[in-house]
């Protein structure tokens, strides 16, 4: 366990995760004790309490609210923000890394100012088949190059729940909204509208997460993620306020909303090809994003992490690329164009073991 | 949401890569001003090193 010299609390919020805690858990109490480890419960009916109580006293257990407001109350309930300098929200399917609070609170020791409000970690997949694998490929690019270029424009456009340290006081200001399919993205807007920006990215400070394993639960988060994507954008007048987060969330739907129209030209240029056998013009923006963005980032990530086998995967890949283009579309009718807050915060848990956090 | 936003594509990778080069050029720029002034700083002196 690490050392410390500040006052740190780690909340887990659980729902029916007697498959991935134990694991969880364990990795947290190396990095601090078991009277700083919170777990608070929005119903369970497995052994996820059970389970919880072996590893820290400070285990609650609510009646059924939602992620946002277990965790609301969770802090109110414990005064974790008199009690501490920091709290880091870890996900019950994500394990961090055994130097995760040295690399990211050297932020909060350097900034005198206290201007910095929270340090975001690098979140990385298990890879454990190819959908999991794909969704490697994704945080490398979306972590290493997006959220590192939103951190120096203090546009970081989503503060990921599984992998966030606030400075504590913040909850005495502000709670985490509900209503949305997104919670920490909406949290992360409200944050922004209220004037506080400074968030840093450490690409040093890892978590190790859970992704879908099979096209239903993928499906199903993309859903969730989209949806919940949309309905911020609304609920939060983007692009009206004229922030850095204004620019940066417009960039990043009008990006997904030329992927969906990429995906339905590609099917458009595959007619005359099988009529005339002829190259269609319509597939020149497909040949582009394959050759001048896909392939490259893929061969960029296959080097990175020297899974070499992820270029067999390619052709898999780029259909599941293509599949999240569309979810973005329907996305975007069901969580910007209508009212649907349908509420949904479980996700998918599998019982697989996470070799790559215990590194 | 573990992503930094919803869709990844070329448009917002060559957006990010570019503010990305400008950062890293501009911390450069900044730390090569901050030595030069440190330098001059130590050439004006006001403090001889056999003042006592």
């Amino acid at each position: 366990m690490t050392n410390l010299s500040y006052k740190i609390a780690v909340i887990v919020p659980t729902s029916n995760e007697e498959d991935v805690i134990v694991e969880t858990l364990q990795s947290i109490m190396k990095l601090v004790n078991g009277k700083d480890l919170y777990v608070i419960d929005d119903g369970s009916k497995d052994k996820t309490i059970q389970l919880s109580k072996l590893f820290t006293s400070n285990v609650l257990s609510i009646p059924h609210s939602g992620k946002a407001g277990a965790l609301n109350f969770g802090i109110k309930y414990y005064n974790l923000t008199k009690k501490y300098d920091y709290i880091l929200f870890m996900d019950a399917d994500t394990q961090p890394s055994r130097n995760f609070l040295k690399f990211s609170l050297r932020h909060f020791r350097s900034d005198s100012n206290k201007d910095i409000i929270g340090i975001v970690g690098r979140v990385k997949g298990q890879g454990v088949n190819w959908i999991s694998k794909y969704r490697q490929w994704e945080y490398q690019i979306s972590h290493l190059i997006h959220k590192r270029a939103q951190s120096y424009l203090k546009s970081i456009v989503v503060l990921p729940g599984c992998a966030t340290i606030y400075r504590s006081y913040i909850f005495d200001k502000f709670r985490f909204p509900k209503g949305t399919l997104t919670e920490d993205m909406d949290f992360t807007f409200m944050l922004h509208r209220s004037g506080y920006s400074n968030f840093v990215f450490e690409a040093k400070a890892i978590v190790y997460t859970q992704d879908p394993v099979n096209l239903k639960d993928y499906i199903r988060q993309l859903l969730r993620w989209y949806t919940g994507f949309w309905q911020n954008v609304r609920k939060h007048e983007i692009p009206w306020k004229g922030q850095m987060l204004d620019l940066e969330v417009v960039i990043l739907a009008i990006e997904g909303l030329y992927n969906s129209l990429l995906v339905i030209l590609l099917v458009t240029s595959l007619i005359p090809i099988v009529i005339n056998n002829q190259i269609s013009i319509l597939g020149i923006p497909f040949l582009i994003d394959f050759f001048l963005f896909f392939l490259p980032t893929l061969i960029w990530s296959i080097i990175s992490d020297r899974d070499y086998s992820r270029i067999l995967l390619a052709p898999q890949f780029y259909l599941l690329r293509f599949l999240s283009s569309l979810i973005f579309l329907r996305s975007f009718f069901s969580g910007f164009l209508s009212l649907e807050m349908a509420y949904m915060w479980n996700t998918k848990r599998y019982r697989y073991s996470a070799k790559e956090a215990t590194q | 949401m573990a992503m930094s936003g919803p869709q990844i594509g070329g448009f917002s990778l060559i957006f990010h890569a570019i503010i990305l080069i400008v950062s890293y050029i501009n911390g450069k720029i900044l730390r090569l001003i901050s030595l030069i002034t440190r330098f001059f700083q130590k050439k004006k002196s006001p403090f001889p090193p056999n003042s006592k």
